[in-house]
């Protein structure tokens, strides 16, 4: 397993509920290194795209939050894609920071199920962004 | 604002160059260049076939050989695929590569947003697939 490095967000839980007919709720939780929590709700139909696409958004929803919303993050598309016998989650976000916009995408290979890659196929695409510039943006 | 990785928690390598050239009508000769954290280029070369899919894998096989030298024997990484698609409106790149290292396994993939044509975009999704797990293995290999 790789360690625990310092300034990592860690992925802590993602959970759907269903609070009307034909609508779910994503809720998604990641975790600050010092352990405060940081979570992310986003509403959607009740289809399989619907649950990725608010998967996504919950998981970009709470990455704003570890940086107090100085970088928007807005979902541009999620689907799944068949290729070396597996099934990825593909995700593309715009990002903005400033005046600096960035089209970001990420990638997860599905294990568990849907909603676990959609959330690691956002941290994908944010990894490189977030990940060197996390603390820099929260302080 | 630069996003680059001078403040990264793990150590990343850096993509200095991407050529590919095509050696005969029918084979491609990719070559490329990663930079680790010592300033140290190391290049690497793959012979495929000079298809759109063969330059893809050509890139992607050189830099995972470029990569094996940052590594040295801490990783095994061996490429499973790569491919281009259509998505959102864009051209992706798509890599997957099985990584072994202790006793672990982990099979990762990566993407990134180039058109087929820029031999970068296989690099670079070999790059985004394998960072993370090479990040780890270079960090513990500085700290020990």
């Amino acid at each position: 397993m790789t360690p625990a490095v310092d300034n990592r967000i860690r992925f802590e839980g993602v959970a759907i509920t269903r609070p009307a007919p034909g609508q779910i709720r994503a809720t998604v939780t990641l975790r600050w290194h010092n352990g405060e929590e940081l979570q992310g709700l986003y509403d959607d139909q009740d289809t399989e795209i619907g649950v990725m696409r608010a998967v996504s958004a919950a998981t970009s929803a709470a990455l704003e939050q570890a940086v107090d919303d100085r970088v928007r993050l807005r979902l541009v598309g999620v689907k799944t894609v068949a290729a070396f016998d597996a099934i990825l989650v593909v995700v593309a976000l715009a990002s903005r920071l400033d005046d600096h916009e960035q089209q970001l995408v990420g990638s997860c290979v599905i294990k568990e199920d849907v909603e676990h890659a959609a959330v690691r196929a956002v941290l994908s695409a944010t990894n490189r962004l977030l990940g060197s510039n996390l603390i820099y943006l929260r302080w | 604002m630069q996003f680059d990785d001078p403040m990264s928690p793990l150590p990343r390598l850096r993509l200095d160059d991407v050529r590919i050239a095509t050696v005969d009508g029918e084979r491609c000769r990719a070559r490329v260049s990663l930079t680790g954290r010592d300033g140290e280029p190391r290049s690497a070369e793959w012979e495929g076939a000079a298809s759109p899919a063969g330059r893809l894998r050509a890139v992607a096989e050189a830099t995972l050989a470029a990569l094996r030298q940052h590594t040295a024997t801490a990783l095994s990484i061996e490429l499973l695929g790569v491919k281009s698609i259509k998505a959102f409106d864009n051209t992706l790149v798509v890599a997957s590569a099985m990584v072994r290292w202790g006793g672990n396994a982990e099979r990762v993939v990566g993407s990134c947003i180039q058109p087929i044509e820029n031999p970068r975009g296989a690099a670079l999704a070999v790059l985004d697939a394998t960072n993370r797990l090479v990040g780890y293995n270079l960090q513990k290999a500085m700290t020990s």
